[in-house]
């Protein structure tokens, strides 16, 4: 089977003032002037809007814009004992920035923090609403540790803290989960730590469910060997970084899904679904086997919306495409 | 005597100019009413520079919305984005690059004579660097980063040259992007050598640059071909300052010693307590104090209480240390 999936993040700013509403109230409540529930009320909007646009892109998986999220990291520091926000740091090569965790205490998590988020996406769309984390690991190393001392006793307790709330997210419904590892591309030696953190995670899960381990930013060849090492139902490839690394699909045991991002979330130029599936014809018997998503190899926080919308929209003409043309098992 | 003082470049916009740049972006005035507003502006903040004290000063980027866009809508090849975030509820309209780029007049020539005129201290002019230029826009056009960088970096170099010419001796060449890629660090050398190499001799030129992992490359970084470095410390908690100990012979230091991305102002004991820790690596001939980056993220009320600090810590450390 192959579907058409967002990545995670979708810009929660348009061109109209309409479409600016989170961008203003985020002003207006810096000078004190309406309230955290006023807020509340405007990411609501915004999710319910974002969500929309991805299923007029005829998305098969959606998310919900990680709308409420200042940024990759920050908004799970936010939410979590033992960890504050801090310095500016670049997010990997992209110009968007974040604030770094700084570990002050045990981590643990004060409450649910996403099940709310996704019972606002999951009301409006009848598509399978995906719920984006940050990998144990990619987090414990952008953070400054005060506290654990080493990285994998931080590690593991972000990955504790993350397990009790994908649990939660379970009971709430949500079937479809990922872990982001951008550095395992550029950390080939965090490879049983992120086997190791991401497991515990994806043991919440609950029976059946979706479970995404995503790479992007780079790629895993220098995991050539072990890429069955790796937990989850479905790995994450950044085929835009690495336009071969189609090459690892071999190495990846039959029945492991793939989720191949194939249109670059960091450039406005617009890929051609028809040039893409020709890159990808080669490699029709290692992906006619498997669960295939395609999509842009990581969120489109870093485009104008409108540029966003196309690159779904790509993503679902290269899914017609390839339906059309290869003999996928139902 | 050491230990001057200047700031990086962006001041907060007077409400009244942000009303005038939106008007004109609808097109409610003409271009000369904008100017005058802006013309308003630098001299305010020129002269709130001089009442503080400042060594060196900025005209604010009065004219200027974002240090790439500014660029980009003056450049020939370049057209600009959609919003995209920058960080926290920051957007901006990210350059598209869609052609060869050029220079078809100096940019910003006028503008620092204006301020020069303007003020009875040296004024520094401010440039984005080609690389940031580069990797913070949309490439639709040139083959490859480094053919976009190099097109870019001749344009720059240009303007630098034109800057000189008008006399202005301090040029600062913003390159916060300047670790994205480690790997192109050695682009990074060539496209700065360009820019500045057309000016040796003529200006000191600086180099700013925030908010990074440098960490593995800074050492690469500190060989970049400029007399000095402008560098945000404070934000990271001085997480490189060991690293300064390597700082090139010859070379400056413009140390970060408030953060620009708090609203909390540091007191002058605080602000004391950074520059003693840099002059623990430097002697103070060789540097310089400055905010972590632009203040244009602050209140015009925050942006004075922290260079006030700043400078009342600056003056406090001098009398400690008999500079």
């Amino acid at each position: 089977m192959i579907r058409a999936a967002n990545h995670g993040f979708y810009p929660r700013v348009g061109e109209s003032p309409l479409d600016q509403q989170l961008r203003t109230i985020l002003r207006i409540l810096d000078r004190g002037k309406v309230t955290e529930a006023d807020v509340r009320a405007v990411e609501d909007e915004v999710t319910t809007i974002v969500v929309a646009e991805q299923s007029r892109a005829f998305i098969d998986m959606v998310t919900d814009g990680l709308v409420r999220w200042e940024g990759p990291l920050s908004h799970v520091a936010r939410h979590l004992e033992g960890l504050e926000a801090h310095d500016l740091v670049r997010w990997f090569d992209t110009n968007f920035y974040d604030r770094r965790p700084v570990v002050v205490g045990p981590i643990a998590r004060k409450a649910p923090f996403l099940v709310r988020d996704y019972e606002v996406a999951s009301a409006v769309t009848e598509k399978p609403v995906k719920i984006v984390l940050p990998g144990p690991v990619t987090f414990a190393r952008l953070s400054r540790d005060n506290h654990y001392g080493s990285l994998e006793a931080m590690a593991v307790a972000v990955a504790e803290a993350l397990a009790g709330e994908v649990a939660d997210l379970a009971e709430a419904g949500a079937r479809c989960f990922q872990l982001d590892e951008p550095l395992l591309c550029r950390r080939p030696e965090d490879l049983e730590l992120v086997a190791d953190t991401a497991g515990r995670v994806f043991g919440a899960s609950g029976e059946g469910a979706t479970t995404i381990l995503s790479t992007y930013f780079g790629d895993l060849t220098a995991l050539s060997g072990r890429l069955d090492r790796l937990p989850g139902t479905h790995i994450g490839l950044d085929l835009v970084w690495n336009r071969s690394g189609f090459d690892l699909l071999a190495q990846l045991p039959e029945d492991r899904g793939v989720v191949l991002g194939v249109f670059d979330s960091r450039t406005t130029k617009l890929e051609d679904a028809g040039e893409v599936a020709e890159r990808m014809e080669p490699y029709r018997e290692a992906l006619i086997k498997r669960d295939v998503m395609v999509g842009p190899q990581t969120g489109l926080e870093y485009l104008p919306r409108d540029q966003a919308f196309d690159k779904l929209l790509q993503a679902r003409y290269l899914v017609e495409k390839l339906s059309e043309e290869w003999p996928w098992a139902s | 005597m050491g230990l001057l003082t200047s700031t990086i470049g962006s001041f907060p916009k007077p409400k009244e100019l942000r009303k005038k740049r939106l008007l004109f972006a609808e097109g409610e005035i003409e271009a000369a009413e904008l100017r005058e507003a802006e013309d308003r502006a630098v001299r305010e903040v020129l002269l709130l520079q001089e009442e503080l004290g400042l060594d060196l000063l900025v005209d604010g980027e009065m004219d200027r919305g974002d240090m790439t866009t500014f660029f980009a809508e003056r450049l020939e090849g370049m057209e600009l984005s959609g919003l995209v975030r920058s960080y926290g509820n920051r957007y901006y309209r990210k350059p598209v690059i869609v052609g060869d780029v050029s220079r078809t007049a100096p940019m910003t020539v006028e503008r620092w004579r204006f301020a020069r005129d303007a003020s009875s201290r040296p004024v520094k002019a401010i440039l984005t660097g080609p690389y940031t230029l580069m990797d913070w826009s949309f490439d639709e056009h040139y083959d490859s980063r480094e053919a976009c960088c190099m097109a870019l970096a001749g344009v720059v170099r240009s303007e630098a040259e034109d800057l000189a010419a008008a006399g202005a001796a301090e040029i600062q060449i913003d390159e916060p992007a300047v670790s994205a890629r480690p790997e192109e660090l050695a682009l990074v050398h060539r496209a700065l050598e360009e820019v500045t190499a057309g000016i040796r001799g003529r200006a000191r030129t600086w180099c700013h640059i925030c908010y990074g992992e440098f960490g593995p490359v800074m050492d690469q970084i500190l060989a970049l071909p400029v007399d000095g470095f402008l560098l945000e410390l404070s934000n990271s908690d001085f997480d490189q300052l060991d690293s300064l100990k390597r700082l090139p012979e010859g070379k400056l230091l413009g140390a970060g010693v408030v953060d620009v991305h708090t609203h909390v102002v540091e007191t002058p004991e605080e602000v004391g307590q950074r520059i003693d820790r840099v002059l623990e690596v430097l002697p103070p001939e060789r540097v310089w104090i400055n905010p972590d980056c632009g203040l244009k993220t602050r209140t015009l009320d925050e942006a004075r209480q922290k260079l006030a600090a700043m400078v009342k810590s600056v003056r406090a450390v001098r009398e400690a240390r008999g500079l």
